[in-house]
C-alpha cells in the first residue's frame, strides 16, 4: 500500500533529464533567434541539423560502447581512414566495391576491437587508444589525400527530398533502428546487463564476450559509415591530426555528446535516443556561438564549461534521486514504527 | 620464481634497453652522446606529467586536461617571465595547482566523471590559452634557460638531475609516505579505504592537484626548451602520459603500479621517434610501433592475470 503510493512521488531521472535537455534547446534557440532575426528561420535551423548528423552517426556507436561500461576512442581515426580509403578507391566514380571495402574496414577495426577488449581483457580505453595510434600512423603512410566522393554518396549526404537534407533521414533512420535493437531485442537486454553488473550477467548466462564483441563491431560499423558520409559531405577527403591522433576532434566531440544526453560512463543507464539530444545541443551552441562572431578560444571556453555544467547538473538529479530514496526509507521506518 | 618476479617488475627497462641496443646497432648516429641528450630533454616534461597521471591512475581516474594546463603554464611563463622572473615561474605553478583544485573538488565531492570534467577543463584551459596567446612567441629570458639546458662537454646536467630528482620524488612518495598508501587503497577500493579512515574526498582532491602542479612544472620547463609560450602545445600530453603510465606497468584501474616503470616507458616513447628518425623511415611509422608496444604489453600483462577472469567477464 505504502510502496504503491509513494512510488508517484519518486523523481524519475530520465524524464527530468529530456525535459532540461530540450527545454535547455528551446531556450538557447529563443535566445539565438532574439539576438539573431536570420537565426530563426527554418531553413537556417535545419542546415544546422544536416551538419549535426554525421557526428550523429558515429555517436549512435559510441553509445553503444559507453552502454556496456567501455568507451572506444578509434571512433574518429575509423572516420578519417573510412573517409581518406573511401576517396582514393572511389576516385569520383560510382563503385560499390570502394564503399564495401570501406565499412569492411570498419567492421575489421572494431573486431580487433572486440577481440582485444573481450578475448584479450585489455581495458577499451588502452585498446582503442592503441588502435587509434596505430591507425593514425597506417593512414599517413598509405593513404593519399587525393580523390573525390563518388555522385551518389555525394547526393546521400549533401542532396535534399523536398526540404529535408537526405542525411538527416538517414540519421534518424539510423538512430531508430538501433534504439529498437537496444530496446526490444535480446540483444540490447544483454548489453544493457553488461553494463549494469558484468559478473551478474554472466552468471545468469550472458555471453558477455560475443555480446561486448558484436558492440565493438557496431562501433565500428557506424565509424565508417559516418566517415563515408564525411566524405560525401566536403567531397574532397580530410586528414585533421590534433591532439596526438586522427580526428580525436570527432572522438572527443562524440563522447562529450553520448554524455550530455544523459548516458553515463558507468553503463548501463541512457539510450540511443537520448544521444540525438546531446549532439543537437552541442553542435547548436557552437554554430550559435560561431554566429555571434566568438572567437575560437571562446568557443573552446564555453564548450568546456557547458560540458561540465551539465554533467555537474545530471550528478545534482542523481543525488535528488539518492535524497528521495532516503527520504523513503526514512517514512518506510517510520510507517513501521507506528 | 625470482627472476620472473624481477622482469615482472623491470620489464620496461629491460625493453628499453633491447631498443637502445638494437638502435645503435642498426644506425651509428644513435651511439653519439647528443641524441642520447636530445632522448633526455624530451622526456622531462613528459615524466613530469605522467608523474601527476601516474598518481591519478593509481587513484582510479584520468587526467585529460595535463597537456593544456601545461600549454597554459608555458603562455603564462612566457608572457610575465619578462618583468619578473619569481613572479614568471610562481604564477604558472599557482595557476596549475589551482586548477587541479578545481578538478579534484567536481570530481571527488561533487562526483563529476573524471573523464568528462577533465575534458572539459581541458577545452576551457585551452581557450584561456589561446585568449592570452593566440600564437607562439613571447619572451623567455637567457638566463633561465641556459640554467636549464646548459650544455657542458654535451652533456646537459640539469635534465638529467631533474629526471632523477623526479624519479626518486616518486618513488619515494608512493612507495614511503601515507600519502601514497592512500592512493593506492582508493585506486583499489574506495569504498573500503573509506570505511578504514582515509579520507577520500581529501586525498582525492590532492591527487589531481598534485597532477595540476606537475603538469604545469612540466611547462615550465617546456617553456625553456621552446624558448616561448605556446597554447596548443600540449595536445599530445594528456593521451601519451596515459599511454606511458600504462606501458610502464601501472592498472588502468587503479591500485596497482609504480613510477619506475613510467619513467622506463617515458625514455622509450621518446627515444622511439628519435630512432625512426635517425634510421631514415617515415615518422609516422612511430605512431604504429606506439600503438602496438602498448597493445602487447598490456595483453601479454593481461594474459598473466589469472585471478582476474571471472571478474572482468
Amino acid at each position: 500500500m505504502t510502496g504503491i503510493g509513494l512510488k508517484k512521488r519518486n523523481i524519475n531521472k530520465d524524464v527530468l533529464q529530456v525535459i532540461i535537455l530540450s527545454s535547455m534547446l528551446i531556450v538557447i534557440i529563443l535566445v539565438a533567434g532574439i539576438l539573431k532575426p536570420g537565426f530563426l528561420t527554418a531553413k537556417h535551423l535545419i542546415t544546422i541539423v544536416h551538419d549535426t548528423s554525421i557526428l550523429g552517426i558515429s555517436a549512435i556507436g559510441q553509445t553503444i560502447v559507453i552502454l556496456t561500461g567501455g568507451i572506444d576512442l578509434s571512433v574518429g581515426a575509423t572516420m578519417l581512414m573510412a573517409d581518406a580509403v573511401g576517396a582514393m578507391l572511389l576516385g569520383g566514380q560510382n563503385r560499390i566495391i570502394p564503399i564495401l571495402i570501406c565499412l569492411g574496414l570498419g567492421l575489421l577495426i572494431g573486431a580487433i576491437n572486440g577481440i582485444g577488449v573481450a578475448f584479450l581483457r585489455i581495458p577499451p580505453f588502452i585498446m582503442t587508444l592503441g588502435m587509434m595510434a596505430v591507425l593514425t600512423g597506417s593512414i599517413f603512410i598509405f593513404a593519399k589525400t587525393c580523390g573525390f566522393a563518388s555522385p551518389i554518396l555525394r547526393y546521400l549526404s549533401i542532396g535534399k527530398v523536398g526540404n529535408i537534407p537526405i542525411l538527416i533521414i538517414i540519421w534518424i533512420f539510423l538512430t531508430i533502428i538501433m534504439t529498437v535493437i537496444m530496446r526490444l531485442t535480446v540483444f540490447g537486454r544483454e548489453v544493457y546487463a553488461i553494463g549494469s553488473n558484468p559478473i551478474a550477467s554472466y552468471h545468469s548466462g550472458i555471453r558477455n564476450r560475443i555480446v561486448i564483441f558484436f558492440v565493438y563491431v557496431i562501433s565500428g560499423l557506424f565509424s565508417a559509415i559516418a566517415g563515408l558520409f564525411l566524405l560525401g559531405y566536403t567531397g574532397v577527403p580530410e586528414l585533421t591530426y590534433r591532439g596526438g591522433g586522427l580526428g580525436t576532434d570527432y572522438t572527443l566531440s562524440a563522447i562529450a555528446a553520448v554524455i550530455i544526453g544523459g548516458t553515463i560512463f558507468t553503463g548501463a543507464r541512457g539510450g540511443v535516443e537520448k544521444t540525438i539530444f546531446g549532439v543537437l545541443v552541442l553542435k547548436i551552441l557552437f554554430s550559435i556561438l560561431t554566429m555571434m562572431g566568438m572567437s575560437g578560444a571562446g568557443k573552446l571556453i564555453t564548450q568546456g564549461l557547458v560540458v561540465i555544467v551539465i554533467v555537474g547538473i545530471y550528478m545534482k538529479l542523481e543525488n535528488l534521486q539518492e535524497f528521495s530514496f532516503k527520504i523513503r526509507k526514512w517514512r518506510l521506518i517510520r510507517v513501521k514504527n507506528s | 620464481m625470482k627472476i620472473r618476479k624481477i622482469i615482472g617488475e623491470w620489464y620496461i627497462y629491460i625493453l628499453m634497453i633491447v631498443i637502445w641496443v638494437i638502435a645503435s646497432l642498426i644506425t651509428p648516429y644513435f651511439r653519439q652522446m647528443s641524441v642520447f641528450m636530445t632522448i633526455i630533454v624530451f622526456s622531462v616534461p613528459l615524466a613530469i606529467v605522467a608523474l601527476g597521471q601516474n598518481l591519478v591512475i593509481l587513484s582510479g581516474r584520468f587526467d585529460l586536461s595535463v597537456g593544456s594546463i601545461l600549454a597554459l603554464s608555458t603562455v603564462i611563463a612566457s608572457v610575465t617571465m619578462k618583468n619578473n622572473l619569481l613572479i614568471g615561474i610562481s604564477l604558472p605553478l599557482l595557476l596549475g595547482a589551482v586548477i587541479g583544485f578545481i578538478n579534484g573538488i567536481s570530481i571527488s565531492k561533487f562526483r563529476i566523471d573524471s573523464f568528462i570534467m577533465t575534458f572539459g577543463m581541458m577545452a576551457v584551459c585551452q581557450g584561456i590559452g589561446l585568449l592570452i596567446r593566440d600564437y607562439p612567441g613571447g619572451y623567455i629570458p637567457s638566463g633561465y634557460i641556459n640554467f636549464l639546458l646548459k650544455e657542458t662537454r654535451h652533456i646537459a646536467l640539469t635534465p638529467l638531475f631533474i629526471l632523477i630528482i623526479v624519479l626518486l620524488v616518486g618513488e619515494f612518495v608512493l612507495k614511503r609516505t601515507n600519502f601514497g598508501r592512500a592512493v593506492y587503497a582508493i585506486g583499489n577500493d574506495d569504498v573500503i579505504a573509506h570505511r578504514s579512515g582515509i579520507n577520500v574526498t581529501l586525498i582525492r582532491t590532492a591527487v589531481f592537484t598534485i597532477s595540476g602542479f606537475t603538469a604545469a612544472i612540466a611547462g615550465l620547463f617546456l617553456s625553456a626548451v621552446m624558448a616561448s609560450g605556446d597554447a596548443t602545445v600540449g595536445s599530445l600530453y594528456p593521451l601519451d602520459s596515459i599511454t606511458a603510465v600504462v606501458m610502464g606497468g601501472t592498472i588502468l584501474a587503479g591500485g596497482r603500479g609504480d613510477y619506475k616503470g613510467t619513467i622506463g616507458a617515458v625514455l622509450i616513447l621518446t627515444s622511439l621517434a628519435r630512432i625512426f628518425n635517425l634510421i631514415g623511415v617515415n615518422i609516422w611509422y612511430t605512431y604504429i610501433a606506439k600503438g602496438l608496444l602498448l597493445l602487447i604489453i598490456v595483453a601479454i600483462r593481461m594474459f598473466g592475470v589469472k585471478e582476474e577472469r571471472e571478474a572482468v567477464l
